[in-house]
């Protein structure tokens, strides 16, 4: 079974967004923040990762770049509320190695095609 | 001089030197033998010293009851002289002009017990001298007074108060038309005396006094301390109006602050609705999910039709936080970030933008936006954000024109107009835009402050800060090296061209 971290400071996102996925068979689990999302990814290496941008104490960028530095090997796609104009933080993320860089608010159908298309392209 | 004055001073010299005189000569006609008997042949020296001793202390007398019959007979005056005096010199301190005004027509009614007293106060808008005051409002007299009144007139030429009396007996000794015309009107205005307050070279203001309720006439004194009070008045008047627009501008730039500060929330206000509207979305979404996930066929009639309107009044909800981040998005595009950066940008676009985020605030639907943008339009070296705010104002203010003109005159068949076009400037190097409109357009008297801070000829309640023209100006000129022109017909409508650089 597919395993998704879904990493978010919204409980609304996380509570919903996990529901909507495991409807769909697969094993979700939810991180408030980026220490929380960093220990469970050290302990259960997730397929994929939710990453949101925009979170209090430790943001998405960071989270990211320290994923790395522990060389994880996950899928990460970003999500973000802010400017779309943000080159700069696209850039980063992109060299951090996201696959992916998703703007809010996005529609469940979209938001299911992506992760979905991601979990079964890694899966085969 | 007083002719009471006059007559008293007289009596008083005319006592007094009988008495001089008089008492020594009566001391030698009926007390001759007495002083005979006393002195001897040399008895006139009694009478004649007598008289040199009064001679002596009678202009000192006489001065001493001069000044005592002076004072009585003249205490009342003396003590509404004052009064007023006084008066005078406190009213620059009162910042209300109502306030002032009313103080003034209430001190000179009370202290020099007048029927009747008004004031006009110049317009300048109406080009007319208007009402603002008048005690005893049981006289009713005329509202306005125009500038070409014969009245007003005089007053041009002449800055000595006028006199009801002493026109009515001009006008006895020579019958001139313009006299019976100011009688005429100072009958309207319910006047005896009419004094002038002139600030500068303009006649400000006019004080309207009524017949005292003595009966007395107006003497000279009387009409001295008048101009003395209207002169401060006018000093004081002016100081009110300028107070208030001063108090006025400050609520403005009051008002531009928290606008401007509104701007540079945007930026964190927009991600936090943003995030609302990814909740709300997700919520609405996942639960329509569920209810297509769940198997029906066992359930009641009631239970499916309850299903399927919650499924409905769901999607209902998703296609509203749709929608509210369309706004979202626009508003982002708009936000005010410190971003100074120049670069290539095509007018199209910014006026595509503007339109964008226009239509929150006016009714597309109202005016027909005509823009004759050629595709080739070379690009211009500017700041889009600051472009957004020019493109926004001039729109804006078009609309507001249309809008004016719309509900002043009511023609029939009128429709809205705004043309936005560009082409090539005769300057090489430049693009020239040209903002017309079809609105109300602009009055004559306000076309050179159209640029000044803070001038609007908005109602009140769709002022905004004023700010706005100017603010282009500054744009336009300064950060863009371009140039901006304007003309405009009232009742026609109104046109800026702008110049701004391509390279």
């Amino acid at each position: 079974m597919a395993k998704l971290l879904i990493v978010d400071d919204e409980i609304d996102v996380r509570e919903f967004a996990a529901n909507f996925f495991r409807k769909r068979k697969i094993n979700v689990s939810t991180a408030s923040g980026g220490q929380e999302a960093l220990d469970f990814v050290k302990n259960n290496k997730p397929d994929l990762v939710l990453l949101d941008i925009n979170m209090n104490g430790l943001d998405g960028i960071e989270t990211l770049r320290r994923l790395r530095l522990t060389n994880e090997e996950v899928n990460v796609i970003m999500v973000t509320g802010k400017k779309p104009e943000e080159e700069g933080a696209f850039e980063e993320c992109k060299q951090l190695g996201a696959i992916d860089y998703i703007h809010k608010p996005l529609e469940l159908d979209e938001l299911e095609r992506i992760v979905l298309g991601q979990l079964f392209k890694t899966k085969s | 001089m007083d002719i009471r004055i006059g007559i008293t001073r007289t009596t008083i010299f005319a006592v007094l030197y009988s008495l001089v005189l008089g008492l020594p000569f009566a001391i030698a006609g009926f007390l001759k033998k007495e002083l005979l008997s006393l002195l001897g042949n040399a008895w006139w020296i009694a009478p004649l010293s007598l008289m040199a001793l009064l001679a002596i202390i009678g202009p000192f007398l006489y001065i001493y009851i001069e000044r005592l019959a002076e004072e009585s007979l003249l205490k009342e005056q003396r003590r509404y002289h004052d009064t007023l005096k006084h008066a005078a010199s406190g009213m620059t301190r009162i910042r209300n002009l109502k306030r002032l005004l009313e103080l003034i027509t209430h001190i000179v009614t009370k202290t020099v017990k007048i029927s009747y007293a008004a004031i006009y106060l110049y317009d300048s808008d109406k080009n007319e001298y208007i009402l603002q005051v008048n005690r005893n409002k049981e006289k009713r007299s005329i509202l306005r007074l125009s500038a070409d009144n014969p009245l007003i007139l005089r007053f041009s030429n002449d800055r000595s108060p006028i006199l009801l009396r002493e026109i009515k007996h001009k006008h006895e000794q020579a019958n001139k038309e313009e006299l019976v015309k100011i009688i005429e009107t100072m009958d309207q205005l319910c006047a005896s005396v009419i004094i002038p307050s002139y600030l500068g070279d303009k006649l400000s203001a006019v004080f309207i006094l009524g017949d005292k309720v003595s009966g007395q006439d107006y003497t000279q004194d009387d009409l001295s301390v008048f101009e003395v009070l209207a002169s401060q008045a006018a000093l004081a008047i002016e100081n009110a109006r300028f107070y208030e627009e001063a108090k006025e501008m400050q609520e403005q730039i009051v008002q531009a602050e928290k606008m401007s500060t509104i701007g540079t929330m945007a930026d964190g206000l927009s991600h936090q609705i943003n995030n609302r509207f990814y909740a709300l979305s997700l919520i609405a979404g996942d639960t329509i999910d569920s209810i297509k996930n769940t198997d029906t066929t066992n359930c009641s009639e009631d239970i499916k039709t309850m299903l399927k309107s919650i499924n409905y009044a769901l999607e209902r909800i998703q296609a509203n936080v749709i929608q509210g981040g369309e706004v979202v998005r626009g508003l982002l595009k708009y936000s005010r970030k410190d971003d100074a950066s120049f670069a290539p940008i095509e007018l199209d676009s910014v006026i595509e933008n503007t339109i964008a985020m226009v239509q929150y605030k006016i009714r597309l639907s109202e005016v027909d936006i005509i823009r004759d943008i050629p595709s080739d339009t070379p690009k211009i070296k500017g700041n889009s954000t600051q472009l957004q705010e020019v493109f926004f104002n001039f729109i804006d203010n078009a609309y507001d024109a249309i809008m004016e003109r719309k509900s002043t005159f009511n023609e029939k068949g009128f429709r809205g107009k705004i043309g936005i076009s560009a082409k090539p400037a005769q300057i090489p190097g430049y693009l020239e835009i040209v903002v017309e409109d079809n609105g109300i357009g602009v009055k004559e008297t306000d076309i050179k402050k159209i640029f000044t801070p803070f001038f609007s000829t908005k109602l009140v309640s769709h002022k905004g800060t004023g700010l706005g023209l100017y603010v282009i100006k500054r744009i336009i000129t300064e950060s863009h090296n371009g140039k901006i022109t304007f003309e405009s017909k009232y009742k026609n409508g109104t046109r800026f061209v702008v110049w701004l650089p391509t390279k």
